[in-house]
């Protein structure tokens, strides 16, 4: 009678030669120590779980590159850390989308659609005022001196006292958290 | 875990083969037995006139051991890099760099004691056409085995299989052309190299990944 696998590294040896029970086991490990390396570094649960099947599938497409006289757990984590970056790559990618994206939010609030400037691209002064006093007083300050006393960038950022980048990064935040606000504020 | 995930678990166990073990060092023995057997065949059946002649110098000699042995170290380090955990031993991966650079200060050197005048240079065409095909037909090939397996580090894989490919050109260059001003070997023979060094790298970076 044949013994049965015990170890991971074992297994995984048993499944390259096709047995689909002890696969499923392999997986099901990888799954759970996948979970165990990504849950440190990813909060999103569904992103979590995208990682954890791309690092399964990766492991099926790459299974004939295990040498069974090797440890077993340092290629899986070499495949683990590989999606991570990959996972870590697109992420910063569309957080860069994101980031352009703000613009267009300040640009919605901010267009005046009258001569007069009382409304900002229809949301109305009143209720722009009772957004920017639910945002935290730096951000308010912030939007306030570049958007309604029309103050650039560099000038801001000498009052204040920070740097330029980190006065368009924080206006950035600030617009968009002046929208959701305005949006609960409408609803 | 998730449904998806089991569900996913479930499907790829279902209909699962046994598989045809990837080796490393299968890859890294044909690679360099190629290598030899192309070199061989350029110092025995189409060498320039006065290699026998030129081995005799010390500095020719050295340039094509280092040329060889970069191409065999490019090769075993792009052979290991084939593998997720390049079979645990990341060194290895040093190898190329550092007969690349030997390589490189011997080249330099000769560029440092001779006086270079490119406008006098001899013209090469055939040479850099030379070039082009000994480093684009391997790295086709060495791609397209490196692709079935699984690099973790597709960049760095690409960069020493280009490695290896292109000390491979640059050492039957030599071989054969029996052309040694240094304004003719920078313009034909260093350029070329570089150049296609460059885009065969950045390709395979884009083939390699999975």
């Amino acid at each position: 009678m044949n013994k049965s696998p015990k170890t991971l590294d074992e297994k995984m040896i048993v499944a390259q030669s096709g047995d689909a029970k002890i696969y499923s086991e392999v997986l099901q490990e990888i799954s759970i120590l996948a979970r165990k390396i990504i849950s440190a570094r990813v909060n999103k649960k569904d992103d979590i779980e995208d990682i954890i099947q791309e690092i399964l599938i990766s492991v099926h497409k790459s299974r004939h590159t295990y040498d069974g006289a090797r440890p077993f757990k340092p290629w899986v984590r070499a495949i683990i850390s590989f999606r991570l970056n990959d996972y870590f790559r697109k992420y910063y990618k569309t957080a860069d989308k994101e980031y352009v994206d703000y613009d267009s939010v300040s640009e919605q609030l901010f267009e005046p659609s009258s001569q007069e400037n009382v409304t900002f691209n229809g949301y109305d002064r009143e209720l722009i005022n009772k957004a920017l006093a639910n945002l935290p007083e730096k951000q308010r300050n912030i939007v306030k001196l570049m958007k309604i006393e029309g103050y650039t960038a560099k000038e801001v950022a000498d009052q204040l006292g920070m740097s330029i980048s980190a006065v368009k990064v924080s206006a950035h935040r600030s617009y968009k958290k002046l929208k959701d606000e305005l949006e609960k504020l409408i609803a | 875990m998730t449904k998806e995930t089991n569900k996913l678990i479930e499907e790829l166990s279902k209909n699962i083969e046994s598989v045809k073990i990837f080796s490393p060092f299968k890859l890294f023995l044909i690679w360099g037995i190629s290598l030899i057997a192309v070199a061989l065949f350029m110092v025995f059946v189409v060498r320039r006139e006065d290699l026998w002649l030129k081995l005799q110098s010390g500095s020719f000699f050295s340039e094509i051991m280092f040329a060889f042995a970069t191409g065999l170290f490019g090769a075993l380090a792009a052979s290991w890099l084939a593998t997720p955990d390049v079979k645990q031993q990341k060194w290895v991966i040093w190898l190329p760099f550092l007969s690349l650079t030997f390589l490189m200060m011997l080249v330099a050197y000769q560029v440092v004691i001779q006086p270079v005048n490119i406008t006098e240079s001899d013209f090469g065409i055939g040479c850099a056409v030379d070039i082009f095909i000994f480093i684009m037909i391997p790295a086709v090939i060495l791609l397209f085995i490196l692709r079935k397996a699984a690099s973790t580090h597709n960049i760095l894989s690409s960069v020493v299989a280009v490695i290896s490919v292109a000390s491979f050109g640059y050492l039957c260059s030599r071989l054969i052309c029996p052309n040694d001003i240094l304004e003719h070997l920078i313009l034909w023979h260093y350029l070329p190299i570089l150049l296609v060094a460059i885009i065969a790298a950045f390709i395979g970076a884009k083939v390699l990944k999975w």
